[in-house]
């Protein structure tokens, strides 16, 4: 190329950075080196230019932003190339934009391309192409970016995720809180409506069994007056036969009687534990409610579903003396301490198999200003983490609607209002031993 | 002394005849039976003023409860004594009871030798 031609295409191209470097580069001019179907990109979206219009429309706009700003331009060539029959030309340009604002310097780093034309002795602006580099190195069809971004969503959406499940978790188990307490309050309502059926039944059969035991009584008392007058007659053999017969028969009336009162103690002792109790304190054999309730607690296991072999033993100190006690509200405590027994040695023998030998022992003893009374028993024992939660109420280890969760607080309950105390102790596989300690006499 | 029990339970009547045979042998009491309150009511109401000294009534019968019965008689007939004989010792039918009049209480299972011994003392007085 001959060097008029070079130097007209350099003035040219610093015609062109200088349209946007130098602060009041006259635009009127810009026809004379640019191509009237200009076209070029800018680094926005909306910078398309077509035509010469909008190559100005950008230079104003670039100019009204510029405003107020203490901008610095720096170009640096890359890259040129002249075409073929040297017509035409591209440069690549480093255009660095450093924009000062307060103490902050931003460094804007753009590409800058630009292609011109040869015509009738100008060279003209054709194109050019302006984009900013960004911060996404290796990275051509920005993937890692999006995988970046993407990344940074499937964060987002797991941890919504995870807090949806969680509270999905907690709703869960809210629902089934409600489930069981619904389960229960079904299961105490059936307790109570025994209750009072118990209460109806007990009536129902104290009535009879009164008339057995005052029959019976009544013909013990006339035999007994047949017996004074036979003795007034002549002795003989049919006397003797006679005498004998009654003998048996008053002996009969005598065993009538004693079941009758047996039968009349358990009646008495269902309805004291339909109703509820006075109250009152008075003194009290706690040895013979022992042996009543844990008597009472074994039949009525025997007699229900799933009996179990158990060996009771009943190791009772006979100095307790009398001890102040509700005994309704005590003797619940008693059936319901070796009913949980009897349903934790039942568990180890459905898991340990028939080898394992069922032992429930119940000892009572005095202290000196105590009694202490023991119910031990030899089945799968209790955990140490939820020995603490055994007098929570409505917790419970038995499924579904086997256990209300209300025994052993109500046991507690029961064992507070005496003034007593009531401790666990348990070895996992070996033994459970709920100690009670109350005031005694003394107290 | 003319007494009546009123109880639903017909054996009642062997019972209390057998249990104060001595009593009536010797004519110290004589003993009547009704099995309801109108049936009560009706006994008392065929002489005026009735014979009948003394009434020990059941309170859980079905038709005219025993306490129904009590103030009909302490209405109708204030000189004869009623007592209560019931399965059910709580204290809302005993205090019913002895507001309305009654001169005792008695549960069941009857204690007899408390009952005697207020029969003999109602005879000592009469």
């Amino acid at each position: 190329m001959d060097a008029l031609k070079e130097k007209l295409l350099f003035e040219t191209l610093q015609k062109v950075l200088d349209t946007t470097a130098t602060a009041n580069f006259p635009l009127d001019t810009i026809g004379e080196f640019v191509v009237s179907d200009v076209m070029g990109f800018g680094t926005t979206v909306d910078e398309k230019i077509i035509g010469i219009q909008g190559f100005r429309k950008l230079l104003e706009d670039q100019r009204e932003q510029s405003k107020g700003l203490d901008i610095q331009f720096k170009t640096s060539l890359i890259h040129r190339r002249i075409f073929a029959q040297e017509n035409a030309a591209l440069f690549t340009h480093d255009f660095t934009v450093t924009i000062q604002m307060g103490n902050e310097e931003n460094v804007l780093p753009l590409r800058f391309s630009t292609v011109f034309e040869y015509f009738n002795d100008h060279w003209r602006l054709v194109h050019f192409h302006g984009s900013q580099a960004v911060n996404s190195e290796g990275d051509t069809w920005h993937r890692n970016e999006l995988i970046k971004k993407n990344e940074a969503l499937q964060k987002l959406v797991d941890e919504k995720t995870a807090d949806l499940k969680n509270k999905n978790a907690a709703l869960e188990q809210a629902i089934q809180t409600i489930k069981e307490t619904q389960d229960q309050l079904l299961q105490q309502e059936k307790l109570a409506s025994l209750g009072q059926l118990t209460a109806g039944i007990a009536h129902e059969i104290k009535n009879p069994l009164n008339f057995v035991n005052n029959f019976s009584e009544l013909s013990q008392d006339f035999i007994e007056e047949i017996e004074e007058e036979l003795e007034k007659t002549p002795n003989t053999s049919e006397k003797e036969n006679i005498r004998d017969l009654l003998e048996d028969v008053k002996s009969n009336l005598g065993k009538i009687r004693h079941h009758g009162s047996r039968a009349d103690n358990i009646v008495k002792s269902m309805l004291m534990h339909s109703r509820g109790g006075t109250g009152s304190m008075d003194p009290t054999d706690l040895n013979a409610l022992i042996r009543e309730y844990s008597n009472l607690a074994f039949h009525g296991m025997r007699a229900n579903q799933n009996p179990i072999n158990v060996e009771i033993n009943l190791n009772l100190d006979e100095n307790l003396g009398l001890i102040p006690l509700n005994g309704e509200d005590f003797s619940r405590v008693i059936l319901n301490l070796i009913k949980n027994a009897f349903d934790a040695m039942r568990d180890k023998i459905s898991m340990v198999g028939s080898d394992y030998k069922a032992k429930l022992e119940i000892r009572t003893k005095n202290l000196a200003n105590r009694v202490l009374v023991e119910v031990e028993d030899n089945g799968p024992g209790v955990p140490e983490e939820i020995r603490d939660k055994l007098l929570i109420p409505f917790f419970t280890t038995k499924k579904g609607t086997e256990g209300t969760g209300l025994g052993l607080s109500i046991t507690h309950d029961i064992i507070k209002s005496h003034l007593g105390t009531l401790d666990i102790e348990s070895s996992v596989g070996n033994f459970t031993r709920f100690k009670i300690e109350l005031p005694n006499s003394k107290t | 002394m003319k007494i009546l029990f009123v109880d639903d339970e017909k054996d009642v009547e062997a019972l209390f005849r057998q249990k104060f045979r001595k009593e009536i042998k010797s004519g110290e009491i004589e003993l009547a039976f009704a099995f309801s309150g109108k049936d009560a009511l009706n006994i008392l109401g065929e002489e005026n003023p009735p014979k009948f000294v003394y009434v020990f009534s059941d309170i859980n019968m079905p038709g005219m409860s025993g306490l129904e019965l009590l103030e009909e008689i302490k209405t109708r007939f204030p000189n004869i004594q009623v007592s209560m004989i019931s399965a059910y010792g709580d204290s809302e039918n005993y205090d019913r009871a002895m507001s309305s009049g009654a001169k005792g209480f008695f549960t069941k299972p009857v204690d007899f030798e408390r009952l005697k011994k207020e029969i003999a003392e109602m005879v000592k007085n009469q």
